[in-house]
């Protein structure tokens, strides 16, 4: 049977193979991450990892962190999706993203993504329901 | 420096994207890609003798498969209204997407953009459509992303009116 920490242990790895930020609300201003924080993550939620302001992420996420905050408050079920949002980097390249909040046995957990290919996705199924509905009309 | 968020709305496929790509890069692209979600870009421009960053939220355009969160809306300084000068019922959306910012953010400095002037022999918007809407206060903007006519002038004016 495997041990408790190599259990965390799988479990961080899975979380660093899955491209995946994950952090908790420490506070109303404040969040930290519980998982390796990818490279990326700076991009959208800059500063020490220990104690990220929520007023200096990026203005899509901060946004969203306000309909996060009343979502953990209200300890619905389920999950808040942000939706996929955009940012250019340095290179003016689009890199695309995707936070969810939810919570884990009461802990408000905020994960953040980096979804190019659900992003590609969702734009196919919706351009082609667009054009046949153009040659429909 | 001064920051301002400026909400790109409209209908599908009206040109919120391209007009942003004009204005922010002065490029175009004839390729339609579908926005899902949103797109951030900035633009620092010189209002006088200051400095102001606008940030531009292109958000996915209204139709049966996406409705705008207002929740979106929330800290906009202005916004613009995109319609299809080729497509009348762009208008109709654009003016049920006025409502709504209205009763969610109440009365901001906003801008009705007719887009896809260069598209003349497809034209289908009357100016008598506009007409009521002029009457009303409405500043109404023909533009096209492709030659870039009206484009500057609409973030602009939206500025300064969102500073004024």
């Amino acid at each position: 049977m495997t041990q408790p920490n190599s259990d965390h242990t799988l479990l961080l790895e899975l979380i660093r193979s899955l491209d995946l930020a994950m952090l908790v609300e420490t506070d109303d201003d404040y969040l930290r991450t519980i998982s390796p924080a990818p490279t990326w993550l700076s991009r959208v939620l800059p500063g020490d990892p220990e104690q990220l302001r929520k007023d200096d992420a990026c203005d899509f996420l901060a946004n969203f962190l306000v309909d996060a905050h009343a979502f953990w408050q209200m300890a619905r079920p389920g999950k808040l999706r942000s939706g996929f949002w955009i940012e250019r980097d340095d290179n003016d390249r689009e890199q695309v993203f995707e936070a969810s909040a939810f919570r884990l046995e009461a802990v408000p957990i905020l994960l953040v993504e980096r979804a190019p290919n659900a992003y590609d996705d969702a734009q196919k199924v919706i351009q082609t329901g667009r054009e046949i509905i153009t040659k429909l009309k | 420096m001064k920051q301002k968020k400026v909400c790109m709305l409209g209908a599908a496929a009206v040109g919120k994207t391209s007009l942003v790509a004009r204005y922010v890069r002065s490029i175009f692209s004839e390729k339609y890609h579908s926005t899902i979600g949103v797109k951030i870009d900035k633009k620092t421009v010189q209002h006088g003798d200051k400095a102001v960053n606008l940030i531009l939220w292109d958000i996915y355009g209204e139709d049966q498969f996406q409705q705008v969160q207002t929740s979106y809306l929330r800290g906009a300084s202005g916004y613009l209204l995109v319609a299809d000068g080729t497509r009348p019922d762009t208008l109709d959306t654009a003016l049920v997407l006025r409502g709504r910012v209205h009763d969610s953010v109440g009365d901001l400095p906003f801008r009705l953009l007719i887009n896809k002037s260069d598209l003349t022999d497809q034209w289908a918007l009357s100016e008598a459509v506009l007409e009521p809407l002029r009457e009303q206060g409405w500043q109404i903007i023909r533009t096209s992303a492709k030659t870039g006519e009206g484009v500057e002038k609409a973030f602009v004016s939206l500025t300064e009116e969102m500073l004024s």
